[in-house]
């Protein structure tokens, strides 16, 4: 049998060695490699070569864990090669007889030695942590201005205000030359600067802005670094809209220079269509990387009645005729020191039309009445901003000192049965100062930061004719009433902070201190005369101090995050009037621990819980106990004591998400309880005039949120279908001409949606949205309606070419009463010749001239229906033009 | 645009707590690769490019966006850093100067988690995915082809993958059997890939050796394993849910009408993703 198996064996043997001699047969070369050390060497190239021609190759395979390789291929030539290459062994090729065999080697070690290669001048290059963008390279034939051009190269976006996103996230710093001219108003320069004036844009990857801290700490914000072609530079743009009717402007001027000591930029931009320009004159506010939004600079305590803005977009109804100027000037002094002045001058005339009904629900009667109102606001502001800073690798230090001074007024015609004529004035000033300084300490810093500032704003508010007669006046008509407000104040915010860590734990102490001084007076003049009653005026002053320190300790360890905040406060408040009797002295520890708690599991599911006590002590208008009118049917005052609100508040979440199956969802739920030490008095007479009082009365709130977001994506359709819904619940106590009762509101939403992205060329989207609201108090049951359609339609048959088409639809209805509806729509037509360095809009807004939109609004124990004149159907066209 | 802030700090705050790296082996080579695509396959003008980066080590590879490699070191040097607001301080800012397309916005490990296979993870939809596959290509080597680039011999191979067909240039005498992308599996590195509309191309800008110091690190993030159809379904939810937003008003308020239709039209162009189905 043994012989049987050996003849069968070299009979196949002999049978496959004829058929490779005779046939261009398969030859397979297998056999294993080994080091010097006799290793079984893994990984190694083995290439089956052609020995006559130079290129090609007949196959190839890797070496296996144990060292073995096999190589199958199909040649007609009497042999070839089989080459050996590795990364750490020698290079090794050996000449074969073409047949199938077994190739055992033994390769000696040797060190691979690369050629290395670089391919230079490619747009986009990196040094260190500094990547470099051509503009040339990204620039195309309809570009203008470097904002353009940015938004093209990788990983940047940029908004049509010109505001630049990196990696989605918005930079910090926007550099012109090294120099930062315009901080958080840099969209004046990135959309104003011609590209042809750029050479190249840098973005700062491992940018530090101060320099002391490079290479240790970085602030919250990535840099780019705009680089001109010429060491001087006159730059610019302008863009001028007309359109009807009334007649309509939109213009901006743009012209700018640059050189290597100093840089100048001003702007003058003017409008009527509705575009509010307040918002570029209004610092922005960015911090933590997130835009905060606009600050505003003056506190408002007087003012004529308004008519309750819309829930529109504000262009729709905003009736302006606005003025800015503004200049930027950047010089640079010795040792890494910069001196900046911004300043800004805005002016704005603002009109407001509309008809207001208002219905005070009583005990046994609802007192109603209608208005008509035309409003005016003159709006004049200066606001400067001076700053020097010093950056240094041994020194970080900045401060900055600001003037802001206002000149607004605003007047008003009431027609009721009678006329009133209402007026107020409503300046203010104030000048602050930031300093900000950084200290090292081991390898962490301190840093020390102080704030002061001063405000003063002496306001008046006048009524003609008189009102208040029963109080003011014995019931006798006269002629003119005014209110006099002079609030000043002197405040100034000091700190330190310091973090400590521990892995898991974090510690994180801030320990500060916070003074103000406030000085109030109020008095009201009655033709002239300043009524000397102690009633109806007000004269206090109060120095306030707090000393504060934050503890905030974290506790961070895989799924788990959990943060507990400790901060104590003790304030004092030391109270002087010299009319109405107030305590000398208040004072009062806070203590407002909070929790908070998430944990992820299974990689779906979030779940996050928190809870948080309150306490807080009111402002030094709760102390005033003359009165004060604060409209033509308000009279208020206060008491002499200060408010106190503390509670607690609770919160749960859970958040589902599924990236494959393409849905989200989340639903939470917030609560809130609160318990105030002073109630708000209200007192309606039949005249419908309103006196607002507080008195001691201990009283509870209730507040509760739950909400509840779903959002899925249709693959067939290629849409995305979301809906949303909330629930809100209100509960409080409240006092009506000496009644007590619980006032509830409550709120339903359901918010649907849907958008398809299904067509190469069209974007459909629509949403609806359904808001029930219920009121119940002891005098009256309110429920109000509101539902909108909401949806766009945009046609881009080639990239010059835009047209748009979106609409809104109203409809309000208070129960009982019957509903009223608005439409309105708009059309874009917008052209940008790809030779041409002009772009062109034209425009139709309110393409229905609708004349107003009705709303409701509701406080505790009235309801407003107001109806706002929006502006008309206007036409428009804008031409842009790069300089 | 505007729409990305939606993507919060907060949210760049939940995924880099969560990353645990692990050094999984040093660098030996650093190969880097001009990507170029179009994001959009109907537009000839919609190119994009990033600078990718193929680290070789001595038993694996990674590749990744020179970005994304840039802002993973970071927060790889502050790992034991507990997370505080002064660390975000410190790292944000040089995560954020990141730039990853979000076609590149993912780490490719070749033989890893063990030989032979490829894991690839993403963060779509506050998740994060994993893909794992066998690296087994099947290249078809021409014979009789040949060209230079950057001074090293070419040869051509050519594969089927994904829908697309593709052409990839390696150099026999250069024996790192990597590429860019998933191309890999030639006796030698992968110098040039396109597929046949040149719709995506990666070429090989840069070579150099390193010191086999600088670690090569795994980033765990408590991925959930998907199918590599899966996870580009859930980058096309990602565009779409980000569409949805932007055109509903869902948070992503954009100043104009006209803005609007320009961001809706950007972000639908984003629908060539180098592998589709």
């Amino acid at each position: 049998m043994k012989t049987n198996i050996i003849t069968y064996c070299i009979l196949i043997g002999i049978f496959v060695l004829m058929s490779s001699m005779f046939v261009v047969g398969q030859t397979v070369i297998t056999g294993e490699v080994i080091s010097v050390q006799h290793e079984k060497l893994s990984g190694i190239s083995v290439l089956a070569l052609p020995t006559r021609n130079a290129s090609g190759i007949l196959t190839y395979a890797i070496t296996n864990d144990a060292g073995i390789y096999q190589l199958s291929f199909k040649s007609s030539a009497d042999s070839v090669f089989v080459a050996f290459k590795s990364l750490n062994f020698k290079d090794t090729t050996i000449a074969l007889l073409n047949r199938s065999q077994k190739l055992d080697i033994i390769l000696p070690p040797d060190v691979f030695e690369i050629k290395e290669v670089s391919v230079k001048g490619y747009p986009i290059s990196v040094r260190g942590d500094t990547i470099n963008y051509v503009v040339n390279s990204f620039a195309r034939a309809n570009d203008r201005s470097i904002a353009d051009v940015i938004s093209r190269m990788p990983g940047f976006e940029v908004t049509e205000l010109g505001q630049i996103y990196y990696q989605g996230k918005p930079i910090q710093k926007y550099y012109i030359e090294g120099m930062d001219l315009l901080e958080g108003r840099y969209a004046l320069a990135n959309n104003n600067l011609p590209h042809k004036s750029v050479g190249s844009v840098e973005v700062l990857q491992n940018h530090q802005p101060i320099k002391m801290l490079e290479d240790k700490i970085a602030s919250d914000g990535t840099s780019i670094n705009i680089k001109l072609k010429n060491d001087v530079a006159i730059t610019g743009t302008l863009y001028a809209g007309a359109g009807f009717s009334p007649f309509l402007h939109d213009v901006n001027l743009t012209p700018m220079l640059f050189n290597k000591k100093q840089q100048i930029i001003t702007t003058w931009q003017s409008n009527n269509i509705g575009n509010d320009l307040n918002t570029q004159h209004q610092p922005l506010v960015f911090s933590n990387g997130e835009l905060q939004g606009y600050k505003n600079r003056k506190p408002e305590l007087l003012g004529i009645l308004q008519i309750s803005n819309p829930q529109i977009e504000k262009q729709r109804y905003l009736d302006n005729n606005a003025n800015l100027v503004s200049y930027n000037h950047l010089l640079k002094i010795k040792n890494g020191r910069e001196l900046k002045i911004n300043s800004s001058f805005y002016s704005d005339k603002i009109k407001e039309n509309g008809q207001v009904a208002t219905s005070y629900f009583l005990n046994n009667d609802t007192v109603a009445f209608t208005e008509t109102t035309q409003n005016k606001y003159y709006n004049k502001s200066l606001s400067t901003d001076l700053i020097v800073t010093q950056n240094e690798k041994s020194r970080y230090l900045t401060n900055k000192f600001s003037i802001n001074k206002f000149w607004d007024s605003e007047e008003g015609l009431v027609r009721n049965e009678d006329k009133l004529v209402q007026k107020a004035e409503t300046p203010h000033f104030s000048l602050a100062n930031d300093f900000d300084i950084l200290l090292p300490v081991k390898r962490n810093f301190i840093r020390v930061y102080s704030f002061v500032d001063y405000n003063n704003s002496p306001e008046l508010l006048s009524f003609s004719p008189g009102v208040f007669e029963d109080i003011l006046n014995n019931g006798q008509p006269y002629g003119k009433t005014i209110q006099n407000i002079t609030e000043k104040n002197l405040l100034t915010h000091n700190f330190l902070q310091y973090t400590l860590t521990r892995k898991p734990w974090i510690f994180e102490s801030e320990p500060g201190i916070r003074l103000k001084y406030q000085d109030l007076q109020t008095s009201i003049v009655k033709d002239l005369e300043t009524i000397r009653e102690d009633s109806l005026r007000n004269n206090l002053s109060w120095n306030f101090s707090e000393l504060y320190f934050s503890e905030t300790i974290k506790y961070e360890k895989d799924r788990i995050r959990l943060s507990l905040d400790l901060p104590l406060n003790f304030q004092h408040y030391g109270i002087s009037d010299k009319i109405h009797t107030t305590p000398d002295e208040i004072q009062k520890w806070l203590f407002t621990p909070s929790v908070s708690f998430k944990y992820e599991f299974n990689g779906f599911w979030i779940w996050r819980m928190g809870a948080k006590y309150n306490q807080k002590l009111g402002d030094v208008s709760s102390l005033e106990q003359g009165y004060v009118l604060s409209s033509y049917r308000q009279f208020k005052k206060g008491i002499n004591q200060l408010s106190e609100k503390k509670g607690w508040r609770y919160n749960l979440g859970l958040e589902y998400k599924n990236p494959i199956s393409g849905f989200f969802s989340t639903v939470s739920w917030i609560s809130n309880y609160s318990a105030n030490n002073l109630l708000l008095k209200q007192k309606v007479n039949s005249d419908g005039l309103l006196f607002y009082e507080v008195f001691e009365k201990e009283n509870r709130a209730i507040f509760d949120n739950l909400s509840l977001t779903a959002n899925q994506y249709l693959v067939n359709l290629q849409a995305t279908i979301d809906f949303k819904a909330y629930y809100n619940r209100n509960k409080k106590k409240y006092l009506l001409n000496d009644h007590l009762g619980w006032l509830t509101n409550k709120a339903y939403i359901l918010h649907p949606g849907i958008s398809i992205n299904r067509w190469r060329k069209v974007d459909i989207a629509y949403s609806y949205r359904l808001q029930l609201m219920r009121q119940k108090s002891e005098q009256a049951e309110i429920s109000v309606i509101d539902q909108k359609h909401e949806g766009s339609l945009f046609y881009t048959p080639e990239k010059r070419h835009l047209l748009g088409f979106s609409f809104e639809y109203y409809e309000t209805r208070q129960s009982g009463q019957k509903h009223s509806t608005t439409f309105f729509a708009n059309f874009l037509y917008h052209l940008k010749p790809s030779k041409s360095k002009l772009k062109y809009k034209f425009e139709v807004r309110n393409i229905f001239n609708q004349s107003e939109i009705i709303s409701y609004f509701n406080s505790d124990i009235s309801l407003t229906r107001s109806g706002y004149s929006i502006r008309p159907r206007q036409f428009l066209v804008t031409v842009s033009l790069g300089l | 645009m505007k729409i990305y802030l939606i993507i919060s700090i907060l949210l760049i705050l939940n995924t880099a707590k969560a990353q645990e790296f692990t050094n999984i082996d040093t660098v030996l080579f650093n190969c880097k690769y001009f990507y170029e695509f179009k994001q959009d396959s109907t537009d000839v003008n919609s190119v994009r490019n990033a600078v990718m980066v193929l680290q070789v080590g001595k038993h694996l590879a990674k590749f990744i966006n020179e970005n994304k490699m840039f802002s993973d070191s970071i927060l790889f040097s502050h790992k034991d850093e507990p997370f505080t607001q002064a660390k975000m301080h410190k790292i944000l800012p040089l995560i954020q100067g990141a730039p990853t397309h979000i076609y590149t916005r993912y780490r490719l490990y070749y033989n890893y988690p063990k030989k032979g296979k490829t894991l690839m993870s993403g963060y779509f939809n506050k998740q994060q995915l994993e893909v794992i596959e066998d690296n087994s290509i099947k290249w078809k080597v021409e014979e009789e082809s040949d060209t230079v680039i950057l001074g090293y011999k070419c040869l051509k191979a050519n594969t089927e993958l994904w829908g697309r067909k593709f052409e990839a240039w390696f150099a026999p005498d250069i024996p790192i059997f990597y590429g860019p992308y998933k191309f890999i599996g030639l006796p030698g590195l992968v110098l040039k890939v396109s597929d046949h509309q040149n719709q995506h191309c990666f070429t090989l800008i840069e070579i150099k050796k390193e010191q086999g110091i600088h670690p090569i690190y795994f980033v765990d993030n408590n991925y959930t394993e998907v199918s590599p159809k899966d996870f580009v379904k859930a980058l096309e939810i990602y565009i779409a849910n980000l569409y949805s937003r932007v055109s509903q008003n869902d948070g992503i308020v954009l100043n104009s009408d006209e803005t609007k239709a320009r961001s809706l039209n950007n972000l639908k162009s984003r629908n060539n993703f180098i592998e589709k189905y």
